[in-house]
């Protein structure tokens, strides 16, 4: 049980900093992309 | 001859009573209560029906071969092979619009951050005696996203999947009554009253239709057991912002999405059978579920306290707990504690955001524990 436990530990940290980077990543890449198309909808120079 | 004619009668066992009852119970919170009604009246229905003793809707052993029964067969072709959870994706992605979130990308943090249930959950469960695979089962009803769970624990501990799905649909429903004492036993009455100002961002077309595909492209990679949830999901979306298939769109909000909920509530009652039920784990797996409903609710809004650390302009913390899958429940509750604390304070926009990303971030969860449990990683 206390292995299990142990382990359950380990993969739950793993999976939450992984879930939070992806999405940290997604933050970052919607930002990338409305910048992009924003500046492409803006007035030209 | 009479012993044929009542034989129902006669082989009704306690056990059927009790599962008849809480089938009952379901309809009557179903219908009186309002509590995720789509879902639970098929299950409460179905409930009643595999519990009638030789009832024709389960398998049943007639002249030594087995005929098959009509919930069982909707339990094969649609749970065991994922189908069931998969169409409701679609449905859902068709349902959902991003633009909040496309207007607040910071909320996806949020998303992230309240998926801490999930995880503190399956290492408690493990501490009950559950394997790994039951753990993350049960931890997947901190998702707050009922595809999800059934989606994982069809797949991992298909044995529990009743009482799993029944928590994760109550829970969902019970929104408002499990965060907002949470939150405010988290938070002070300034932090709430923190104002958030509107965005009056417009977001372009084509990055609401690049969203979707880029999501399921680089999701699909980085953790590949989750192609199937995030992609269907996303497909709905696409559908619903790709501009030139409104028919079909329509079709996945509506019919498609009320067919499957149908059927789904139905395969699921298959598992609500009194001897898979009526077990001590049961009653563990609706305390655990609720355990994991309050994780997330704290962590995040703790998150958001500790993002408050390092940003100007201060975030108002309840929109922390937003970040839950329960979609439009979550934001709701947020929204109207925002309101109480100052009337003038609208966080609906941001919080239909945070909940957005929570919807992307429990379906990219259940496919990342799917991947470490499941053995790719381990």
């Amino acid at each position: 049980m206390m292995q299990n436990f142990l382990i359950a530990v380990k993969l739950g940290l793993v999976g939450y900093l992984f879930l939070l980077g992806l999405l940290l990543f997604f933050f970052g890449f919607v930002k990338f992309l409305l910048k992009v198309f924003a500046r492409a909808k803006g007035p030209r120079r | 001859m009479f012993e044929e004619l009542f034989s129902g009668i006669f082989s009704l066992t306690v056990g059927n009573v009790i599962m008849i009852t809480i089938g009952c119970l379901l309809i009557y919170l179903a219908i009186a209560k309002k509590y995720e009604p789509a879902l639970l009246l098929p299950i409460g229905f179905g409930t009643i029906l595999v519990n009638i003793p030789l009832s024709s809707a389960i398998d049943q052993l007639l002249e030594g071969a087995v005929h098959k029964g009509v919930l069982s067969t909707f339990f094969d072709i649609g749970i065991a092979t994922e189908i069931f959870p998969l169409l409701i994706f679609i449905a859902v992605g068709a349902m959902i619009d991003f633009t909040p979130l496309l207007e607040n990308p910071v909320m996806f943090l949020f998303g992230a951050a309240a998926q801490f249930g999930i995880f503190g959950t399956m290492a408690v469960s493990t501490l009950l005696g559950f394997n790994l695979k039951e753990a993350a089962s049960i931890g997947i009803i901190g998702a707050a996203d009922g595809p999800t769970s059934i989606y994982v624990a069809s797949r991992f501990a298909r044995h529990m999947l009743g009482p799993i799905s029944v928590a994760a649909y109550s829970y969902m429903s019970l929104v408002p009554i499990i965060q907002p004492p949470i939150i405010k036993a988290l938070t002070t009455k300034e932090e709430r009253s923190i104002k958030m100002q509107p965005k009056a961002q417009k977001i372009p077309r084509i990055v609401k239709i690049i969203f979707p595909i880029s999501i399921t492209i680089v999701a699909s990679i980085l953790a590949p057991t989750s192609a199937a949830l995030i992609g269907f999901l996303m497909f709905g979306n696409l559908l619903k912002e790709c501009g030139v298939l409104d028919s079909l769109a329509k079709s996945a909000q509506n019919e498609l999405a009320n067919l499957v909920t149908i059927l789904l509530g139905l395969s699921i009652a298959f598992t609500m059978r009194a001897d898979k039920f009526l077990r001590p784990q049961t009653l563990l797996i609706l305390g655990l579920g609720l355990v994991a409903f309050i994780f997330d609710t704290a962590a995040g809004v703790l998150f958001a306290k500790f993002l408050n650390l390092f940003v100007g302009k201060k975030l108002n913390p309840m929109l922390g707990a937003a970040g839950i899958s329960a979609f439009p429940m979550s934001a709701r509750v947020i929204h109207t504690m925002g309101l109480k604390e100052d009337p003038t304070n609208f966080l609906l926009m941001y919080a239909a955001g945070a909940n957005t990303a929570g919807q992307i971030g429990s379906v990219l969860a259940g496919g990342i524990l799917m991947t470490l449990i499941g053995g790719n990683i381990l």
